[in-house]
């Protein structure tokens, strides 16, 4: 039995760690503090993993761990997040003339830009840059599909003023 | 700009494996399992030396003579021996105050290195104990309380229980050893 669960925590392990870890880095920027949190995730996936029932699927039950977790992270460290629909202030506005989405968006600029984005859009723009369909990112963060794509349509504009794009 | 094809960029961009970083060592989920799988084994330690004791009582009251009083004596001598040291031993299963990854790897570190303790003290134990019962079997022998048939039966169960053990205290060992190791490296990362 332990060691049943044990084999299928590794195998989740396995199969969403890089997910998890982009996850983390999303959170927290400084290398310790996301290998904090990216150790609390394991945990607290590990131990969720004993009473998970298979009410959801594995992929979203990981996701939903993860953000609460995550968030849990957040609020304990009192970190500075923005909880608003207003767009937050950026620096310079203006794109530059050569600037475009896909010389901008390498990881770490991306990531760096996502970390600023208020923590409702964050989630959902990195569950969506992860692949989940919208009806799952509803499932995990427990709204509707439609508050889900508004959250996202707010992200990407904010994702791309941070990036310094056109859109 | 088309939505999508920026939306593709940025899932590229962001799905780009980071380091081989994901290789790194699970410090709170292994310390988590370590303390399920240390706290069993001390629970199932505590049950046998209850049981032990129990039996030596039960010997002792049922069959009581000198040669009894002794056995019975010795082996509660040496289970309160063994609990005692087992108590104070893993006194830090029951404290749980980790909060960070250091934490957790401290913890981790100790439990490995108490681990290793108990294998030294099982080590003394097993030497104590055959050391009595292997010449206390031949001494019936040889006072023909024991037949020829019985003495080997016992002995060979006493050299199968040695057997046994030292098998056990070698791969606890072994696994110890090897968590000490995965724990140092993993500090080490972390320095990096």
């Amino acid at each position: 039995m332990g060691d049943d669960l044990e084999r299928q925590y590794e195998k989740v392990w396995d199969e969403y760690s890089g997910a998890i870890r982009r996850l983390a880095g999303s959170y927290e920027s400084a290398p310790e503090l996301r290998e904090d949190l990216l150790q609390e995730i394991r945990l607290a996936l590990w131990k969720a993993m004993q009473s998970f029932r298979g009410e959801c699927s594995m992929r979203t039950f990981v996701y939903r761990v993860a953000h609460n977790r995550a968030l849990t992270h957040v609020w304990r460290r009192r970190a500075d997040t923005v909880y608003s629909d207003e767009l937050p202030e950026v620096r310079d506005p203006r794109p530059s003339p050569e600037s475009s989405a896909i010389s901008k968006a390498d990881q770490a600029s991306l990531m760096t830009a996502i970390r600023k984005l208020p923590v409702q859009y964050r989630q959902v723009i990195t569950m969506v840059l992860e692949e989940l369909p919208q009806s799952e990112i509803a499932a995990v963060l427990g709204i509707s599909e439609n508050n889900v794509a508004v959250r996202l349509n707010r992200a990407r504009n904010m994702l791309r003023v941070e990036l310094g794009v056109k859109s | 700009m088309n939505p999508e094809p920026e939306l593709e960029a940025w899932r590229t961009a962001w799905q780009t494996p980071v380091e081989a970083e994901n290789k790194r060592f699970d410090i709170r989920g292994a310390q988590s399992r370590q303390e399920r799988r240390l706290r069993m084994q001390y629970v199932m330690g505590l049950a046998t030396s209850a049981a032990l004791i129990g039996l030596a009582l039960y010997v002792l009251h049922s069959n009581f003579s000198i040669e009894t009083a002794i056995w019975a004596a010795v082996v509660i001598l040496t289970t309160v021996g063994a609990t005692a040291f087992q108590v104070w031993n893993w006194r830090m299963l029951w404290t749980t105050a980790a909060r960070s990854v250091q934490d957790y790897a401290d913890l981790y570190e100790q439990r490995c290195l108490a681990t290793l303790r108990m294998v030294r003290f099982g080590y003394a134990l097993l030497a104590v104990q055959s050391s009595i019962a292997g010449p206390w079997l031949t001494w019936d022998f040889v006072r023909h309380e024991l037949s020829a048939a019985h003495f080997a039966i016992g002995m060979g169960i006493l050299a199968m229980l040695v057997l046994v053990f030292l098998v056990q205290f070698r791969k606890t060992r072994g696994r110890a050893l090897s968590e000490l190791r995965q724990v140092q490296d993993f500090r080490r990362e972390l320095r990096e």
